[in-house]
């Protein structure tokens, strides 16, 4: 080899060029927008943005810290650098996140209208919504048990925000009473119609912490419910509404952002017909990871193939209980030493399966970190 | 390759030529030329004394390295698989990353003629490697540096972070 000139004889065809620039870093990307205007509408172009994003599934992971305690979440400030209104206001919880792409809702006080917000933090873009308008003056101020759920529906090209509304029965149990879809494109909100009939076909678990979150996989946002047939057409009650069992078989609930229609997700075979245990459900590189518990065990299972029961794997079991709703973002198992890195603290286990060390993620207890893959993806020009 | 490694009965080597764009014949072994998928593509519709590939893109330079990662892979594989077969512990996967990446580290001249020739003959592991590293030498660079390194005529007047 002779050729030692960095400068290049030949030019590179288009189709390869793009192959380069999809597998760079989105801060490369970003400054090299003024290189050529073929460069800039092609950082621009939907197609090629999606393609990044795919590709950058695996790299560039950043875990985002925020914080919903009295004082400004400075994890997530430093990252946006974003409005005024947002830095002012104390508490603010993430909701979801969807291809770099956050909804975070604020909490301004519970006489007024809450706020949601989308944003990048990589572009800085950020979309304010206000709640919906509630039909029911009792329910208003009611913001106990709702459920939030936040994703990309590959049919509409669109971001969607979908709010369950719930009145909790009983401990541990919540049923929906109203289901509400937003959009990025109308910038509003819709109420969804119980698919025709009567019935809601699920009563969902009872949310126990701020912030927890539907799992976003493949266009559908998932939570653990308990199979019940609710009639609420012509019930004055609520409490007369349901009959609950001593044992209620979980299920995995899904709302799919294209068909706007909730169905079920089937658990692993192993469970049989009835799953009696409690369940959580999380995401985990990008599949659907499900935790089922006892008082002194948990199994962690992951769906490899969206949709397919058979493709439900056991991840781990550990003995002893994690606390509860938990969300997995990293998960090691190298030379039998299980690790587990959760929203709020990282656990260490013995070859035994047994919890070993226990570190809490920096910042107070309520702090949350979540995955975040830096995108390019547009919120206002649309 | 779905058949095992098993020397005993494998039957004597099978070689195709290949030609490069300056006129050199490269002889090579068979299931070598066929990493190529443009070459396995029309592979069975050739005759058996026909196998002869003119590479009018491909200078014999280049062939040479291609045809020299083609033979690594494939002994590489033989290797992993009968380790695997035999159960024994190999750290060969690793091994060939380590000489993937002393061979795709060449100047920027020699690079791209390799990645266009993977292009061309449809080598998409060569590809992959060769694109890669492209993307890991730039992402530090200047856009002017850039513009020089892919020959772009500098047709920007835009501020790159204002919205349309």
């Amino acid at each position: 080899m002779e050729k030692k000139e960095d400068i290049p004889n030949a030019t590179l065809p288009e189709a390869i060029i793009e192959d380069i620039l999809i597998r760079l870093p989105l801060k490369s990307l970003a400054r090299f927008r003024c290189v050529s205007k073929k460069w800039n509408d092609l950082s621009r172009d939907s197609r090629f943005i999606q393609m990044h994003n795919t590709h950058s599934k695996n790299r560039n992971q950043l875990y985002l810290l925020t914080d919903y305690n009295e004082e400004p979440n400075p994890g997530l400030l430093d990252l946006m650098e974003l409005s005024i209104d947002i830095k002012s206001c104390p508490e603010c919880v993430v909701l979801g996140d969807c291809n770099g792409v956050f909804l975070v809702y604020k909490i301004y006080d519970n006489h007024l209208p809450d706020t949601y917000w989308l944003l990048n933090p990589c572009t800085g873009e950020c979309v304010m919504f206000p709640e919906p308008p509630c039909e029911d003056i009792d329910l208003q101020y009611n913001k106990d048990n709702i459920h939030y759920g936040f994703g990309y529906s590959e049919n509409d090209k669109d971001y969607k925000v979908v709010r369950i509304r719930s009145i909790c029965v009983k401990e541990g149990h919540a049923i929906p009473i109203e289901v509400m879809v937003y959009t990025l494109r109308s910038n509003s909100w819709r109420k969804i119609k119980n698919s025709g009939d009567v019935h809601v076909p699920f009563i969902l678990q009872e949310l126990k912490a701020r912030g927890e979150r539907g799992a976003h996989v493949n266009g559908f946002v998932h939570w653990a419910a308990s199979d019940f047939c609710i009639d609420w057409r012509d019930q004055e009650e609520w409490s007369e509404m349901y009959e609950l069992k001593d044992h209620t078989s979980s299920k995995i609930i899904a709302f799919d952002f294209g068909s706007d229609t909730f169905q079920e997700v089937p658990y692993p075979e192993y469970y049989g017909v009835n799953l009696f245990d409690h369940i959580g459900i999380c995401t985990l590189d990008g599949n659907l990871c499900l935790h089922v518990y006892g008082n002194s065990w948990t199994h962690i299972w992951v769906m490899r193939e969206y949709g397919l029961r058979e493709s439900w794997t056991k991840l781990c079991f550990v003995s002893g209980p994690i606390l509860h709703p938990f969300r997995i973002l990293h998960f090691t198992n190298a030379d039998e030493k299980l690790s587990l890195l959760l929203q709020f603290r990282h656990l260490y286990f013995t070859s035994e399966r047994r919890l070993e060390k226990v570190y809490d993620l920096i910042g107070h207890p309520t702090s949350q970190a979540t995955l975040y893959v830096e995108s390019l993806v547009g919120l206002t020009q649309r | 390759m779905k058949d095992s490694f098993n020397p005993s009965i494998e039957p004597p080597k099978k070689t195709v030529t290949l030609v490069s764009s300056d006129g050199y014949d490269f002889e090579v072994e068979e299931e070598v030329a066929l990493e190529s998928q443009v070459i396995k593509d029309g592979f069975e519709d050739k005759a058996v004394d026909d196998r002869e590939y003119l590479l009018f893109n491909v200078h014999s330079d280049t062939l040479e390295l291609i045809i020299k990662y083609c033979e690594k892979h494939v002994s590489s594989r033989k290797s992993i698989s009968a380790a695997a077969a035999s159960s024994s512990s190999s750290n060969g996967e690793e091994a060939l990353k380590e000489w993937d990446e002393h061979f795709i580290s060449v100047d920027t001249n020699t690079l791209y003629d390799i990645l266009m020739a993977a292009d061309y003959l449809n080598i998409k592991s060569l590809l992959d490697l060769a694109i890669q590293k492209v993307a890991d030498t730039i992402h530090g660079r200047s856009p002017e540096q850039i513009r020089k390194k892919f020959n772009i005529e500098n047709d920007s007047i835009i501020d790159p972070w204002a919205s349309e």
